[in-house]
């Protein structure tokens, strides 16, 4: 049973793995994709790449043997990324169009407005020396 | 006892692709990395900044803007502004009524 685990278990270290993935990121291949050629114009996707990493461990008290009495740790990961601009090449010359990500533009939006529409109501519906209404109440002020 | 050699925290590079040729011009793209390296753990953050068109004897560097990160950051600034300002015009007028 314990041979079929151990045939089972990755060859490769998961830590290295991530690691090395973090060298990856930094070469120029990641953020600039292959040019497309079509006709007279060449596009060159470019995008933008975060990667980031973290991991931490801890450990119990000490009994009176000199022993650890617990002890844990973990680590996580993530990464993103997104198209910015497409350098495209013509006869006439080298141009950088960017892209416009609306979906992102439309969410950052409505999560400013909903922020500002909280405090501004606070704001209005607050006593100076006190303080200023619950949500349920900003709610019924609103609904109302 | 072996030491490793102690990585600096924030490591800042450029990058550049692979050079293409085209219509006599020869366009390179170039990137910029920015690492952050803590023993708990590490961020590397890689984006475009510039494309280099070179033309016989003429270079020049055309930059690459993040519309959606300035279109973001203005969002967010604009909405930050919208309510700090009426709260700090509201707290010194509150606290000059106190003091009157």
């Amino acid at each position: 049973m314990i041979t079929e685990e151990k045939a089972q278990a990755p060859l490769v270290d998961p830590t290295g793995q991530a690691l090395s993935q973090l060298v990856t990121t930094a070469r120029a291949d990641t953020v600039f994709g292959h040019p497309v050629e079509r006709g007279d114009t060449t596009v060159i996707p470019c995008s933008e790449i975060a990667v980031g990493m973290g991991m931490g461990s801890g450990s119990g008290p000490v009994d009176e043997k000199g022993n650890p009495t617990g002890g844990g740790s973990g680590g996580g990961g993530g990464a993103r990324g997104r198209p910015v601009a497409a350098i495209i090449i013509t006869k006439e010359g080298v141009r950088v169009e960017p892209i416009f990500d609306l979906t992102r533009i439309v969410l950052a939006s409505l999560t400013t407005g909903a922020f500002m529409l909280f405090w501004v109501g606070r704001f209005f519906f607050t006593k100076p020396s006190g303080k200023g209404p619950s949500f349920s109440q900003f709610k019924r002020t609103i609904g109302s | 006892m072996l030491r490793q050699l102690k990585a600096p925290v924030l490591q800042i590079s450029e990058t550049r692709g692979n050079p293409v040729e085209t219509f006599s011009r020869q366009t390179t793209p170039i990137g910029r990395v920015v690492r952050v390296q803590l023993p708990v753990g590490s961020f590397t953050w890689h984006r475009p900044v510039a494309v280099e068109v070179r033309q016989g004897e003429t270079v020049h560097r055309l930059p690459i803007h993040d519309t959606t990160s300035r279109a973001i950051s203005a969002i967010v600034l604009t909405g930050l502004a919208t309510v700090l300002v009426p709260l700090v015009i509201r707290t010194i007028l509150f606290r000059r009524r106190k003091t009157s």
